[in-house]
């Protein structure tokens, strides 16, 4: 085992021993399988290969199934915590992350007009190097999330991600086979070329997925310390000020239709 | 005039299209991404509703936010500083959150939607709430009270609305919050705030107020009368991760982890009693709000929005309480906000009353293409569920578009028969949720309402919403006891034939048939999953009805049975 998967398998074991992280960590597979079905079925509506239209279709019902399950042990595990008789309670209200898939991924966009999707923008080829790379990123994730939630004692959450592991090794298949095929019809340079864009697509990805996470951190470090630095003295006149005023106040002022 | 409204950044964000006035469509964005209550800027919800309307954004002459990002700012700021030294972390969170994405809200509307910056508008917060009560009530004029927990700086507004405008007259500020008080409390006991609530008031039926004293010292009044809290129990204003002071578990003892034994039964029955206690003085607060608001508007009748507005003891209590009619909007939460957001940029650009009608309920998805922004006008057909209902399987009940509503009443229901033992069980069972009878309601048929229920005057066009917590009379004590909390209170729905001619046949027929006598009634809660949200097309409500219990599913005017009946 090398560094990196060692590291991984810390990092995935971490996730799995601590309720709150995998209820999150559920959520967002769910919500990505679902996008991610969103965006086959689009492209289903455009694809020109007939055998890569039928594996897209299956594939799209797939996610859509993978997105269900990780949904609904989500609702199981929000449920355990709490003793018969009360509610779930739903997700906190303080996160207000914005929709992981672009506006317009279903229905018209803002404008109207149906959006264009993934494969409007990459192409055939384009959009199954990028299907092809995904899913082998996603099999491997999976695989090691599976073996994170038997090694903590989850063995219905391991029990979903063994079944859908076996569909994404069909998806790694097909697209793989559909790809070798377009290879021997003489695209075998598109095809390289897209797998090599697909690559260094997902090292971007992560680049500035870790750089998001890293700037939130330090954010929120700046913020502290400005807290404690520069606002202090404001801080201490605020908290020894009188109490707020209490009762009805008059309301002043014209109507206003800014911000403030 | 095309004005699209958007509630976004704390729970239930949603969308609202008004054409000329009147309102098209309007969705919340939990329905799309299937987490309840998710806050996320409507972006999906606001496309479903443009595309219903095949309105295109550049045609829009007005996008709505329902509150004035800038100076919500400022109060979080301020309530940071206030609450120096312990409010660093608060401050980190809140203020980083608000650098990432809440502070440039017109700047992504704009980019998003591809409109004019001049178009967006910005509305104070308790307005939107003012005029989603008051643009969907049947008054002319009358006196509005919104309670909520914060706006950019007021927590409750007393206005007086006719056809000219809203006028706001008095503001009650930070940190005298009745909601916010109200929400620290079911964190308190262990609950979720928002999701949670409607628990919490159940639960309250349960108990005996004896802490009614403790908190009514808690959740004093001022000298003029507005309601006033004591800061020595609580820190509001800023998210705390607990939100009360120590000298409130020294008043009303330790509060409750999440998943900690809830205590509501035999010997100790403590967390049931704070529920009460809380529910009787939240009553009593609100209902000398609501007198004052209409001694101040001089207005009778009242529209009733905000946070609290969805309580229904505290509906029945202001009506009880009130000179003249109530009335509280079918989304009376943030939701709705979108739509009176929407509704008071009309007014400012048209300088008219927008049309007036009664409230708009169906301006959700349609259950089939094609049927959108009507009620369902198909023919009676509901019969086909009588055997199982009379079989004692619970039934799933999915028709017209969806209500944009806190409560579904007509387009997405689960019922079971009452006679049988242990129905709000097994009916909450067949939706995968844990069982407790208050979170069901009775579905009676109007006529029959004051024989079972102590109908306040002017109440029936509540409970026809299902706004309402009525006490039973002794028939219905009679005939089901096993349905009645302690306190006799329950939560009630009425049919009107008129109304929904189906669901009140139903409702006739099963009684009827079935061989114990029974009040002509039906045991019924919203048709969702288990920490999921309502089924909006045809196949999301068979996918639902694939995964429940339930004997069959009325989709439309299609019969499905469940597959054990099929395989038999």
């Amino acid at each position: 085992m090398n560094l990196r998967h060692w590291l991984e398998e810390r990092r995935y074991a971490a996730v799995w021993r601590d309720s709150e992280r995998s209820r999150a960590t559920l959520l967002s597979f769910s919500r990505t399988e679902r996008d991610g079905g969103r965006d086959l079925e689009a492209a289903a509506e455009k694809m020109q290969d007939p055998e890569a239209l039928g594996h897209l279709i299956r594939h799209a019902n797939d996610e859509a199934r993978h997105a269900d399950l990780f949904h609904q042990r989500w609702v199981e595990l929000q449920g355990a915590g709490l003793p018969a008789g009360c509610a779930a309670p739903s997700r906190s209200s303080k996160a207000s992350n914005p929709p992981s898939a672009k506006p317009g991924s279903d229905g018209v966009n803002a404008h109207g007009f149906f959006p264009a999707s993934l494969f409007d923008e990459m192409g055939e080829v384009g959009f199954l190097t990028m299907l092809h790379v995904a899913e082998k990123r996603a099999a491997h994730l999976f695989a090691r999330h599976h073996r994170a939630a038997t090694k903590a004692g989850d063995p219905q959450t391991a029990q979903i991600f063994e079944s859908i592991l076996r569909d994404e090794k069909y998806h790694v298949a097909w697209t793989g086979k559909v790809l070798e095929r377009w290879r021997g019809e003489g695209r075998g340079a598109e095809v390289s070329r897209g797998l090599a864009q697909a690559g260094r697509g997902r090292m971007i990805g992560s680049w500035r997925r870790l750089g998001l996470r890293s700037a939130a951190g330090f954010t929120r470090m700046l913020l502290m310390l400005l807290y404690w630095t520069l606002l202090a003295p404001f801080g201490w006149i605020a908290s020894r000020r009188v109490r707020p005023a209490s009762g009805w106040v008059q309301t002043q002022g014209p109507e206003r239709a800014g911000q403030y | 005039m095309k004005i699209l409204g958007i509630s976004a950044y704390h729970q239930d964000s949603s969308a609202a299209l008004l054409v000329d006035g009147i309102p098209v469509a309007a969705v919340q964005e939990g329905l799309h991404t299937k987490i309840p209550l998710d806050p996320a800027l409507p972006l999906r919800a606001a496309q479903e509703c443009l595309g219903r309307a095949r309105v295109p954004a550049c045609d829009l002459d007005a996008i709505v936010f329902y509150e004035r990002p800038l100076r919500r700012f400022e109060r979080t700021l301020a309530y940071s500083l206030r609450q120096f030294p312990s409010g660093g972390r608060a401050f980190a969170h809140e203020v980083s959150q608000w650098l990432g994405e809440r502070l440039w809200t017109k700047g992504r509307l704009v980019d998003e939607f591809d409109v004019d910056p001049g178009r967006v508008h910005f509305v104070d917060h308790l307005d939107s709430h003012a005029a989603c009560a008051f643009y969907q009530s049947p008054f002319e004029q009358a006196a509005v009270l919104v309670v909520d927990d914060a706006g950019e700086w007021a927590t409750a507004g007393i206005y007086r609305a006719s056809g000219s405008g809203i006028e706001r007259l008095q503001e009650l500020h930070l940190p005298h919050s009745l909601g916010l008080v109200s929400s620290a409390m079911t964190k308190f006991l262990g609950f979720e705030p928002g999701r949670d609530d409607g628990f919490l008031e159940a639960l309250a039926t349960r108990g005996t107020p004896r802490y009614r004293d403790q908190l009514m010292e808690v959740i004093g009044t001022a000298a003029d009368g507005s309601p006033w809290i004591d800061p020595s129990f609580f820190q509001l204003g800023t998210k705390q991760q607990e939100p009360w002071k120590p000298a409130l578990e020294e008043l009303i003892g330790p509060a409750r982890a999440p998943g900690d034994p809830l205590c509501i039964t035999g010997g100790d029955t403590r967390h049931a009693d704070l529920s009460a206690s809380l529910q009787a003085v939240l009553e009593l607060r609100l209902s000398d709000l609501a007198r004052g608001a209409c001694e101040a508007a001089g207005e009778p009748d009242l529209c009733f929005g905000g946070m609290l507005a969805g309580n229904r003891g505290v509906c029945r209590a202001l009506l009880a309480s009130g000179p003249g009619r109530l009335f509280v909007p079918p989304e009376p939460g943030d939701a709705g906000a979108a739509l009176g957001a929407a509704w008071k940029v009309h007014q400012r650009l048209d300088d008219r009353r927008p049309p007036a009608g009664s409230p708009r309920r169906f301006l959700g998805a349609p259950l089939v293409p094609g049927g959108a922004g009507h009620p369902p006008e198909h023919p009676p057909s509901g019969l086909e569920l009588v055997p199982s209902l009379l079989e004692g399987q619970p039934v799933g009940w999915a028709r017209g578009p969806l209500e944009f509503a806190s409560t579904c009443l007509r387009s997405r229901l689960a019922l079971i028969d009452p006679r049988v033992s242990d129905a709000p069980t097994i009916l909450m069972r067949a939706l995968q949720r844990s069982a407790t009878t208050e979170l069901c309601r009775l579905v009676l048929p109007s006529e029959s309402l004051e024989r079972y229920v102590q109908l306040p005057q002017h109440g029936l066009p509540l409970a026809r919403q299902g706004q309402l917590r009525l006490q039973a009379t002794d028939a219905l004590k009679d005939a089901h006891p096993e349905l009645l909390p302690p306190d006799g209170m329950l939560w009630v729905q009425a049919v009107e034939q008129a109304g929904d001619p189906a669901l009140h046949q139903l409702l006739l027929a099963v009684a009827a048939r079935g061989a114990a006598p029974s009040v002509p009634g039906l045991l019924a809660c919203d048709l969702h999953l288990q920490g999921g949200v309502l089924p909006r097309g045809a196949a999301e409500n068979m996918d639902l009805f694939a995964r429940s219990g339930l004997g069959a599913l009325l989709l439309e005017d299609r019969l499905l049975p469940s597959q054990g009946a099929q395989a038999s």
